[in-house]
């Protein structure tokens, strides 16, 4: 309703459904980049984990609890989307990003291109 | 100080408009995107029974303790959040908690056939209703 008084041309989605944003951390060493997820309530067949270009979309909804009509005394229990996405640096080697789920946290293993891994050069005294 | 009508308008008028300005200024792109934190905890009424669910991500039986009491439910939780070892931490948002809750049920449950589960980091449980709270349908002689 109000998009439409302040931005008349924007594209309005055809549900207005909000859509939330999972906490994550982000870890990382010489190996790999790692991002844990928190999906509490989400299985895998509801999750989408997808890469285009350097952009890793984590999406996917969560199911209700209950029907519409079913009284709620107190929180939500109704289904939403969630989304979160990230700008992957070109030093991951994206054929090899590997994701678990389980007990509603998600880890996704980004590893490093082996040639973009950090090495010590060894230096040679001549002379 | 009684308020006219007009007053009350006025005053609704004002924060409508800020709302607005608001929406316009975060929400600026076609997705309404909700800033808000992902639920937590619902409570529901299937009739035969309450249906109580929170989210506890990345725990374990071990983390939680329920209790059930007459009509009231208490659920502590506790979760530690720990880097893995090894890594470097670029991004911590996922925060350590430990929580108790307790709710007053209105209605009688039955302790004996409380049941809960935990799948997918939901701590779901589910509180029959004793036989005297049940629903019942009332029919007009």
């Amino acid at each position: 309703m109000s998009t439409e008084m302040t931005h008349p041309s924007a594209s309005e989605p055809v549900v207005d459904r909000p859509i939330m944003s999972p906490a994550v951390d982000v870890f990382e060493n010489q190996d790999e980049l790692l991002i844990v997820a928190d999906l509490p309530g989400v299985t895998s067949d509801a999750l989408s984990i997808d890469l285009e270009d350097d952009r890793l979309t984590i999406h996917g909804r969560r199911k209700a609890l209950c029907s519409e009509d079913t009284p709620v005394l107190m929180g939500g229990g109704r289904a939403f989307d969630f989304k979160r996405v990230f700008t992957i640096p070109d030093a991951v080697d994206a054929d090899k990003i590997t994701a678990e789920l389980t007990g509603g946290v998600l880890q996704l293993h980004l590893p490093r291109h082996e040639r973009t891994k950090p090495r010590r050069i060894s230096v040679q005294s001549n002379g | 100080m009684w308020m006219t009508w007009n007053d009350f308008d006025r005053h609704f008028a004002a924060i409508d408009t800020l709302r607005r300005e608001l929406e316009r200024s975060v929400g600026g792109t076609r997705r309404s995107r909700n800033l808000g934190r992902w639920p937590e905890a619902t409570l529901i009424d299937e009739g035969e029974r309450f249906v109580f669910a929170v989210d506890v991500p990345g725990l374990t039986q071990d983390d939680l303790v329920i209790d059930v009491h007459n009509s009231t439910l208490t659920v502590a939780a506790r979760r530690a959040v720990t880097p893995p070892e090894g890594f470097a931490t670029l991004r911590s948002e996922r925060a350590g908690f430990e929580w108790k809750k307790s709710f007053s049920l209105p209605a009688k449950i039955d302790g004996e056939k409380t049941a809960a589960s935990l799948d997918d980091g939901v701590l779901t449980i589910r509180l029959e209703k004793l036989p005297e709270a049940q629903p019942r349908r009332i029919s007009i002689a």
